[in-house]
């Protein structure tokens, strides 16, 4: 066990203990290897199902407002429940952006921040599997040894495995917290933010076509990348309203462009590239890319990024005279 | 019935001569492993993967489909054109799911004429598996790695040759089109494909299904729901990669008068799944929705089908994006179940 998951043992007991709150989102080992699934402790004697290590992959806010749907009944009293959680960099972001969404409250929420140095993307595991499944695998520093269900063994290097949101990350410790677990240490090599974007941004239209049509036509549309992201609380998805029906519900392409794009486009200025979508995507769709050329857009355009802080106002629910208003055109 | 060998040299030949009359259904190499495509070059194919990341159920059972179209008061039925096809080096679990879609589809004495003449084209040779995946458990719910139920043929993998076994008249149709290539079975063959069933068996973890209906029937108002239901992201995967899942929708897509009725698959785990038209909803949340999806294969498909409608592939534990497993669930019921 490392330190931070002794240290947030011990924090999580403390605060149930003394009723600061009522139930902790954390995450506990899955039975595969190298996946943990999100879990909700509520006494402290089950503190020790909590994990944190490389593979805690998962964005926890997203499982924060439907703890906020119901009011407990307390002590004769109908109130909301209070709510611990544990936060990386993105998670904390998106906890920020929650908040300004009025989605769920800052005053029920005990945030415990943590640094993170990347998360370890199953599927690049499994590309280095190729065909074979992951029998076992065992952290061990910044390197996994990994056995195949083919019985062969393999030592791989983190980094060369970490998740494309994870290498350019520039925000790997909680920008909110109550208690921090302290930070991660700067990445010893810079950052290169956006390489995906200039690259797509330098392919022809034909290019840039094809490869969105390679990537999009594997969508089952299973909702999975949507169910995973934070940002996707709509109570009615507009890809399912019925009236109007804004799309189809096949697995043609009009039908999954106008759901990913249509996607992509509510996520303006509010994606904060955790990479929950890419992980939950059962079939490997490269879904980041595009909210990623959104993401730089808005930066370009409004020197912003999503939900940094809870005082800031967020660059598309403000007016600046100062914004750039290059995109409007004379009547 | 016949059993041949095949010199593993020769598979793609062989392959070609299957697909002489037929479209040629195989797993090939994916960015997720390996994946059932239309193969026109059978040296694309790859038997070394264990199940295909989708289920073969695509084939007979489309995502989506046309049922017909229309035009204000008139209606265009969708001609039923399928092709013969063959489905080469399904695992034993995904030919068994085949024969239990089947009988979905054949409820009640109602015939789905969309399914069943997809169905009746598609001959089945499955690929019995030497080692089990990471998440397979087949031998816990009545299958096995060498099972022969839902094939037509089954092939046992012996290193360099195939062993091939006919388990059904259209089976052996599809096998003597390739006569001239494989040779007579020895009994060392057949004993070694024994031997690999038996010891594929072996390394599988079984776990224990709650069998006794009356006890799961109980298990309704169980606790265990409640934090499944908060796990559970209330995605599509594990239905839609699931080889027995068959739910699905019937939606109408019409502009001014003109437009067509589609089929597509469904899921117990969306929200709007059996949301009424009033705005109610029986199961409205994720913990109701969750149950609907496990006792409806433990004990809703006993009760109609008289088997449980899971095969143990394990597709929805290595897919689902929060770390939720069926197998881990199914315990957890019997032991909970148990101690009350």
């Amino acid at each position: 066990m490392n330190q931070v998951e002794e240290t947030l043992r011990q924090e999580v007991a403390k605060l149930l203990e003394d009723g600061t709150i009522d139930v902790f989102v954390g995450h506990e080992a899955a039975s595969l290897p190298l996946r943990t699934s999100p879990c909700f402790v509520r006494c402290p004697k089950e503190v020790n199902r909590l994990v944190w290590d490389r593979t805690c992959t998962s964005n926890l806010a997203a499982y924060l407002p439907q703890l906020f749907k119901r009011p407990v009944r307390l002590k004769g009293e109908w109130i909301l429940p209070k709510v611990g959680v544990i936060a990386k960099g993105c998670d904390s972001r998106s906890i920020v952006g929650l908040i300004k969404e009025k989605q769920i409250p800052r005053d029920r929420l005990f945030i415990i921040g943590v640094g993170c140095e990347g998360m370890i993307d199953r599927h690049s595991v499994g590309r280095v599997l190729g065909v074979v499944g992951l029998a076992d695998a065992k952290i061990d520093g910044n390197s996994v040894q990994v056995i195949g269900t083919d019985g062969r063994e393999k030592r791989i290097d983190i980094a060369d495995v970490l998740a494309a949101s994870c290498r350019e990350c520039e925000h790997r410790s909680a920008v909110i917290s109550d208690l921090s677990l302290g930070d991660a240490p700067a990445p010893t090599q810079e950052v290169s933010r956006y390489a995906n974007v200039a690259e797509f941004e330098s392919k022809s239209p034909q290019e840039r076509w094809e490869y969105l049509v390679a990537e999009l036509s594997r969508c089952i549309r299973c909702y999975a990348c949507r169910q995973a992201c934070p940002n996707c609380y709509c109570e009615e998805c507009f890809a399912e309203e019925t009236a109007p029906q804004w799309l189809g519900v096949t697995t043609d392409l009009p039908d999954v462009f106008v759901f990913h794009l249509g996607r992509v486009f509510h996520q303006a200025g509010r994606c904060v590239d955790c990479g929950a979508c890419v992980a939950a995507c059962p079939q490997g769709i490269d879904l980041r890319l595009l909210n990623q050329k959104i993401n730089k857009d808005v930066e370009e355009l409004f020197e912003a990024q999503a939900s940094l802080s809870l005082e800031e106002a967020e660059a598309l629910s403000s007016f600046r005279m100062e914004d750039d208003q290059s995109f409007m055109t004379e009547p | 019935m016949l059993e041949v060998t095949l010199d593993k040299s020769k598979l793609q030949e062989f392959l070609r001569l299957l697909g002489q009359n037929r479209r040629l259904f195989a797993p090939v190499k994916d960015r997720m492993g390996t994946i059932f495509s239309e193969v026109a070059d059978p040296s694309l194919i790859c038997l070394d993967g264990l199940n295909t990341n989708l289920s073969p159920k695509e084939l007979v059972f489309p995502q989506w489909e046309t049922l017909y179209t229309f035009k204000e008061d008139h209606l265009n039925e969708t001609e039923l054109k399928v092709q013969e096809t063959v489905l080469f080096g399904a695992r034993p679990c995904d030919a068994r799911a085949l024969e239990l879609l089947d009988r979905v589809f054949t409820w009640e004495g109602i015939d789905d004429p969309y399914y069943l003449s997809r169905r009746a084209k598609t001959c089945v040779v499955a690929l019995a598996c030497n080692t089990p995946g990471e998440a397979c458990f087949c031998s816990s719910v009545g299958g096995s790695p060498a099972g022969e139920v839902g094939a037509d043929v089954l092939a046992f993998d012996l290193g360099d040759r195939l062993y091939l076994r006919v388990l059904t008249e259209r089976g052996e149709a599809l096998l003597k089109e390739a006569s001239t290539i494989t040779e007579e079975t020895t009994e060392e063959d057949k004993q070694k494909a024994q031997q690999a069933a038996a010891e594929a068996e072996k390394q599988l973890h079984p776990i224990s299904i709650p069998e006794d209906l009356a006890t799961l029937r109980e298990s309704f108002d169980a606790e265990i729901w409640e934090e499944l239901g908060l796990k559970c992201l209330g995605c599509g995967t594990c239905a839609y990669v699931c080889p027995t899942c068959h739910c699905f929708d019937i939606t109408d897509e019409s502009r001014k008068g003109v437009g067509r009725r589609v089929r597509s698959w469904d899921t117990c785990a969306f929200s709007l799944f059996t949301l009424h038209g009033s705005g109610h909803n029986p199961r409205i949340t994720q913990a109701a929705r969750y149950r609907q999806r496990v006792l409806h294969k433990f004990l809703y498909c006993p009760e109609n089908f008289g088997e449980a409608f899971c095969v143990g592939c394990g597709r929805c534990i290595t897919n689902c994006p929060a770390g939720l497993d069926l197998r881990a669930v199914l315990e957890r019921l019997v032991s909970s179940v148990k101690v009350s």
